[in-house]
């Protein structure tokens, strides 16, 4: 069953499209990846969804309520992690989860938990009375997760959540992410890492130029662009035979020499591998070290637009 | 319900900024003092406005000093309600006048034209002449007088011409001895005559308005604040109305307006012995209407401008034009700035104020709430329509 239904949307900047028909499904329970180099839409299609933009055409319904007829009914159901840090700094942890907790209708006792609850679960309970100027990235980050949880949403929307911190909170915020959805909330997850979304996923999406370009698990999306792989060997004194024997292989099909680098396309690593290392003994070429490069995101996003993501 | 969660919030939040503490609570108590007392001996008490003696030099030539004229002249100068004001001394020429002046000996003088008996005669008009000194007041103080004393004259010899010289030799003298005997110079102020407000009075009220016009841009500093640090995306993220929003972020701006209004008034009561009149609830009617306007300002400066920093800008000229053209800083006796100011805000609370202070009055007073109330209504309405049609958006 659909948590989340995208119908047709279309958004415009004056004159310029910036979704374009966005037809979108996200199942109960799921966490939803949205991948997309800057300018893609994803900003504007999590605005919509979170009733903060006005749609110029389509509907978009949240657990079958629709977001244009039921905006407060829809946002009470949404917490939004935005890509930018919306903390008051000169308020405690404390004072800025139970000011947003209120809004959302929180009360008495049941406030007092949630909110200690929530500062809990991003770790920051020893730091409520701190004001969030004394924080760092990484706390910050995850106060402003806190601030998007406390009445527990059925769905998280969060927008590049990790951007600029350090490894450690990093991975505090990913492991919450996926306790979140154990928890029972759906999540739409938005990156520049692909690592990441790939990671946490379970379904993703990239979206170029207001549409949807390519959707499915990632195991999905790596199919569509399996059919060749990489080996990329770091070599001493690589010479026209090796290079000319290894382009007679009936499989390869294409490699390429760059200062001691030398990578071979194939439609299998793991099948030729061998063969490769075979050739490359045989003409007495010394090899320093090796690296089998599979499909990613990345390539299939090249793939399909000719573009990397992060351009 | 949620109105009043942000409006308090947005009042604590607020009042943790120590520059808005400074800049709201104590600066203007700082200035009501430092202009209270550097120009107390400016403005003052009814009995402390009038102006010392004016030492006036009388230039007679010898043909006319014994004549009628120099008589009267003589009666009128002596006269205990003149003699208060200035001190005679004779003079027989032009330049020893002027050196008078010069030095400092004498502050105005005066020119019997020799004439002048033969004019009146002739039922011309009769006019003296001034020899101007440096200071401008008692210029005008020895004008005043002596144009009182030719225009007493001229009243004579026109009803000599109607009347008849003996008709005229029949009214009693009392005009001649009223004229020389009542003081011509009544020291009075708006409101009720014989009273007068103090330097404190005048820019505690001055700067009380200009002061809680100030609340209007930590208002609009508040409103870009919430998009400048993006809070605003999550605020209207929340199940509540952007109008929700908006209403709650006001109120808690109001209401730090009107405790600042209650501060400065308490405090200069307190500490500056400032009277603030007798009518409590008007001051909080006058307050609120302030608010009003000064909230009207910061939501349209924060609608229409940029970004902060321009509507700052804008909004302290705005308030700075508004309390100088009102008089706030030093009274400006220029008729078309005083017309221009009639539009301002701090004119009619400063009018409203300075009313109470010197218990004019209620209809008085209420004249001047009722035209503040009206240029409120005014900004009201602008600042609706900026809002129907720019809005408070995150974006």
């Amino acid at each position: 069953m659909a948590m989340l239904e995208v119908d047709h949307v279309v958004k415009r900047y004056g004159s310029k499209l910036s979704v374009d028909h966005l037809n979108l499904s996200v199942g109960k329970g799921e966490i939803f990846g949205l991948l997309g180099p800057n300018g893609a839409g994803k900003s504007s299609t999590i605005n919509m969804i979170a009733g903060l933009l006005n749609m110029d055409q389509g509907e978009i319904w949240l657990d079958g309520i629709s977001v244009k007829e039921r905006p407060l009914e829809v946002k009470r159901k949404i917490g939004l992690v935005p890509q930018d840090l919306a903390l008051y700094e000169t308020m405690t942890a404390a004072e800025n989860v139970t000011f947003f907790a209120r809004l959302y209708g929180l009360r008495g006792k049941m406030l007092k938990e949630r909110v200690q609850e929530s500062l809990e679960f991003v770790g920051l309970q020893d730091k409520a009375k701190d004001t969030p100027s004394t924080f760092s990235g990484g706390m910050k980050r995850r106060l402003n997760i806190a601030c998007a949880i406390m009445h527990r949403p059925d769905l998280i929307i969060m927008d590049e959540p990790t951007v600029g911190i350090d490894p450690q909170s990093r991975n505090h915020i990913l492991e919450s992410v996926r306790t979140l959805n154990q928890m029972g909330s759906t999540i739409i997850y938005t990156s520049h890492y692909m690592e990441e979304v790939a990671a946490i996923s379970h379904r993703v999406a990239i979206m170029d130029q207001g549409h949807i370009i390519a959707c499915g698990t990632e195991s999905e999306l790596r199919e569509r662009v399996a059919s060749e792989e990489k080996i990329v060997l770091t070599t001493s004194g690589i010479g026209p035979n090796v290079v000319e024997e290894l382009k007679l292989h009936p499989r390869v099909r294409a490699v390429e020499v760059s200062d001691d680098t030398l990578t071979v396309t194939l439609p299998s690593a793991q099948q030729d591998l061998q063969d490769m290392l075979f050739i490359c003994s045989k003409h007495e070429i010394s090899i320093q070290s090796l690296k089998v490069e599979e499909p990613d995101l990345e390539t299939l996003f090249l793939n399909l637009t000719g573009r990397s993501l992060r351009d | 319900m949620n109105i009043w969660h942000i409006c308090i919030f947005e009042l604590r939040r607020i009042l943790r900024i120590r520059s808005v503490l400074l800049n709201l609570f104590i600066l203007p108590l700082l200035l009501i003092f430092i202009l209270g007392t550097a120009l107390s001996s400016t403005m003052g008490t009814a009995k402390e406005a009038i102006p010392d003696p004016v030492r006036v030099g009388i230039i007679q030539t010898e043909e006319n000093s014994g004549g009628a004229i120099s008589k009267a002249l003589n009666t009128f100068v002596t006269s205990p309600a003149v003699a208060d004001m200035m001190k005679v001394q004779n003079m027989s020429t032009e330049e020893e006048a002027v050196s008078a002046l010069r030095h400092g000996d004498l502050d105005f003088a005066v020119i019997v034209p020799s004439d002048l008996e033969e004019q009146i005669i002739k039922g011309e008009e009769a006019r003296l002449q001034w020899i101007l000194g440096k200071d401008g007041t008692l210029n005008v103080v020895g004008e005043t007088l002596f144009t009182r004393f030719t225009d007493e004259l001229n009243r004579q010899v026109a009803a000599a011409k109607v009347l008849g010289l003996d008709a005229v030799a029949a009214m009693p003298e009392h005009s001649q001895t009223n004229s020389a005997n009542s003081s011509y110079i009544a020291v009075s102020s708006p409101g009720e005559v014989g009273t007068s407000y103090s330097a404190s009075q005048y820019y505690a009220a001055s700067m009380l308005a200009m002061f809680m016009l100030y609340s209007g841009l930590t208002t609009s500093n508040s409103l870009f604040g919430e998009r400048d640090k993006k809070t605003l995306t999550r605020l209207q993220a929340a199940p509540i109305g952007n109008g929700v929003i908006f209403a709650g972020k006001i109120a808690g701006n109001s209401l730090i307006a009107f405790l600042q209004a209650i501060i400065i008034v308490l405090v200069t009561h307190w500490l500056y012995g400032v009277n603030w009149g007798t009518h409590p609830g008007l001051i909080v009617l006058i307050c609120v209407l302030i608010t009003l306007a000064s909230m009207t300002l910061g939501v349209t400066g924060a609608l229409v401008c940029k970004n902060a920093a321009s509507a700052s800008a804008a909004l302290q000229g705005i308030i700075i034009a508004m309390t100088f053209i009102s008089g706030g800083f030093t009274p400006i006796a220029v008729g078309f700035v005083q017309r221009i100011s009639e539009f301002t805000v701090n004119h009619w609370a400063l009018q409203s104020f300075l009313r109470m202070m010197l218990n004019a009055p209620v209809s008085e007073i209420m004249y001047s709430i009722m035209m503040l109330g009206l240029v409120c209504a005014l900004m009201v309405a602008a600042a609706g329509l900026i809002y129907r049609k720019a809005g408070y958006r995150y974006e």
